[in-house]
């Protein structure tokens, strides 16, 4: 898995333990300044196979390519647009009396109003492209997201949105960061139903906390 | 454990001292074969030294592998100078999945026949904020529509009632503001439990039922070690993890990501920053317990 360092900062200095604290395993002072101490780092996860499209050759194994794969200046969808190609297909709008094929995933771009083109490169298909044309790597999309979404991306630089992984004290350890796309699929953003787990069971002992508090 | 024992050696204790204390109690101890000698003598948490508890660590430890059947560590973990913790949730991202209440559930060694969680997630009509009329057993999918989301621990007061009922000192709050419990002091006497407004503590009615498999081994005094019968037991804001730096269990396992922890002592904190920059709110305000746990909605 790969990972983009946002912070990267040296090992955390161990600091003297007063004696009186010395109790359990060691903990650093943290009333010293805030500055006098280095940060671990903070990354943001990269999901799996990001940009990348699966599918599954007729030999039955499952292959994930690069967009350049058929996008390039000699490349299959360049050469022969086919429009029932089932890893675009619910993407792209199916021409009239054209029926998806059997196992294509049926998707849509549900986000907004927006075209392919305002997040993929026309020129380089294994990029990303933001409003004002600059081209980003798929691993920068949380910068794609934040150019239209100021709130969430405020908030999730001041981590109250998206979560995260690891330690609240960098001073002690580093962090991971979801990246946008783990919990929002750019092309369906909205956060989807899920089943809840865990129901709570009957306490066979202790009827108080059965069903309501009060 | 019940509550004559305790009472009665805080009696006894005073007058024979604690060779003529142990004779006394002899009788006792072999009506209860699962109480060492040595539990029932142990003093209080805060008043053993450096040395005693490691004792005390070393015996519950032996105590857990002979019961449980699994290798266990068992640290007692200090809180850390300049270090008050605070948690928020966002109850606009919140969707009732209760990923957290099952990773409590996992993290501090509940018992598995009973489901139990520090953790309740109450549903609730959007536009009322009556705990009371939360339901906890609804089944999904979730969201479901009009409705939202609140989980509910322990909120960790400035003011705690739970605290100031306890009538042997068995629960008190630490300087980093977690309300902890010593559960070879407490009596069982479930007056903290009926204190509380937010319904936070839980009484062990029986021996936590556990798999030696499903036992998290990283435990400490304080907080997950597996509790006898017959004590109450809290959320600790997983103190054997916030106090080593790491984020709590119910956090990490949150996927919509609406819980922020952090130090409430460091202005740059996310904590902070939540507490500051959103309308937060505690539960019950009015009361004055004054809550270290807040909630907020996004505009
Ligand atoms: C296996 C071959 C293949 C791969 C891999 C592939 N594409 Fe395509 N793509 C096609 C074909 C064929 C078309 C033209 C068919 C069509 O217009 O629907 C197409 C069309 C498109 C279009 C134009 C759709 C429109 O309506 O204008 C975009 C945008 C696009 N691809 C983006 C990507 C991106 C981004 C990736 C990588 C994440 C990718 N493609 C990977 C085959 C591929
Ligand atoms: C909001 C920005 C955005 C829009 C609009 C958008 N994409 Fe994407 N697309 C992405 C991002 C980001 C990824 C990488 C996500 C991943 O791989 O998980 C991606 C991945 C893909 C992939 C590879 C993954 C897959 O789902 O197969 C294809 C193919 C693709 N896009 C085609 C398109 C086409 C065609 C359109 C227009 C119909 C389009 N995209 C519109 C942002 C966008
Ligand atoms: C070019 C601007 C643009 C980019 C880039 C963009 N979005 Fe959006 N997004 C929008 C618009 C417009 C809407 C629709 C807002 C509405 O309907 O009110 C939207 C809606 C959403 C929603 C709400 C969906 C719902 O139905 O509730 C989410 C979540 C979201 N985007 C996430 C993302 C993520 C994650 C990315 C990065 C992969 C991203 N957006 C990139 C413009 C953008
Ligand atoms: C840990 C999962 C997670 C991550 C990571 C995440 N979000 Fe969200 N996001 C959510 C949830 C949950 C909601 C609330 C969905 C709902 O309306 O029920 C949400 C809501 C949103 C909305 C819609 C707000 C509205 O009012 O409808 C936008 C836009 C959004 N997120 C953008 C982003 C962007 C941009 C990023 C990356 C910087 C991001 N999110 C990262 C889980 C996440």
């Amino acid at each position: 898995m790969r990972a983009v360092a946002l912070l990267i900062a040296l090992a955390c200095t161990s600091e003297p333990i007063p004696a009186d604290r010395a109790f359990g395993p060691a903990v650093p002072d943290l009333t010293a300044g805030s500055d006098a101490t280095s940060r671990h780092a903070v990354t943001i996860h990269v999901p799996e196979g990001l940009g990348r499209v699966t599918f599954q050759a007729p030999d039955g194994a499952v292959h994930q390519v690069p967009c350049s794969t058929c996008h390039g200046p000699d490349g299959l969808a360049e050469r022969a647009a086919d429009p029932a190609r089932p890893f675009h297909l619910g993407l792209t709008p199916l021409p009239a009396g054209v029926e998806p094929p059997s196992g294509a995933l049926s998707r849509r771009l549900e986000h907004g109003q927006l075209q392919c083109a305002a997040c993929h490169s026309s020129g380089d298909r294994d990029r990303l492209r933001l409003a004002d044309g600059r081209e980003l790597p798929f691993e920068d999309v949380v910068t794609l997201c934040a150019q239209c979404h100021g709130p969430q991306y405020r908030d999730y630089q001041r981590g109250s949105h998206g979560g995260m992984n690891g330690y609240w004290d960098l001073r002690r350890g580093p962090r991971t960061r979801n990246s946008c796309v783990d919990c929002h699929h750019p092309h369906a953003p909205a956060y989807r139903p899920v089943m809840p787990v865990f129901p709570p069971r009957d306490r066979w002992l202790d009827s108080s906390t059965k069903t309501e508090t009060h | 454990m019940d509550a004559s024992r305790r009472t009665a050696l805080k009696a006894l204790g005073a007058s024979l001292g604690v060779a003529g204390l142990a004779r006394a109690l002899q009788p006792l101890v072999d009506w209860t074969p699962a109480t060492s000698m040595d539990e029932l003598l142990q003093k209080h948490y805060k008043a053993l030294t450096k040395e005693e508890l490691a004792v005390i660590l070393r015996r519950l430890e032996d105590e857990a592998r002979d019961t449980y059947g699994v290798d266990v560590t068992i640290e007692d973990v200090r809180p850390t100078p300049g270090v008050e913790f605070g948690y928020a949730l966002n109850l606009s991202i919140c969707i009732g999945c209760r990923k957290c209440a099952e990773a409590c559930h996992n993290e501090n060694n509940h018992d598995r026949s009973t489901n139990n969680s520090y953790i309740r997630v109450l549903e609730m009509e959007k536009g009322s904020l009556d705990m009371g009329k939360g339901s906890v057993d609804y089944d999904g999918p979730v969201p479901a529509p009009g409705k939202f989301y609140m989980p509910v621990q322990c909120q960790q007061c400035r003011n705690p009632p739970c605290v100031s009922v306890c009538p042997v000192e068995a629960t008190w709050q630490e300087s980093d503001g977690v309300t902890v419990v010593d559960y070879n002091w407490c009596i069982g006497c479930r007056y903290c439990e009926a204190a509380c407004p937010y319904h936070a503590r839980r009484f062990n009615w029986k021996k936590p039922e556990l798999g030696a498999s499903e036992i998290n081994p990283n435990q400490s005094y304080l907080s997950n070690r597996v509790r006898p019968q017959g004590v109450m037991e809290k959320c600790t804001f997983c103190l054997h993890r916030t106090r080593k730096g790491q984020l709590p269990a119910c956090l990490e396992a949150c996927p919509t990501g609406a819980r922020v922890f952090g130090n409430l002592l460091d202005p740059s904190s996310e904590i902070r920053w939540v507490l500051e920059n959103k309308r937060v709110f505690v539960l019950k305000e009015d009361l004055g317990t004054q809550p270290r746990f807040y909630y907020f909605f996004d505009e």
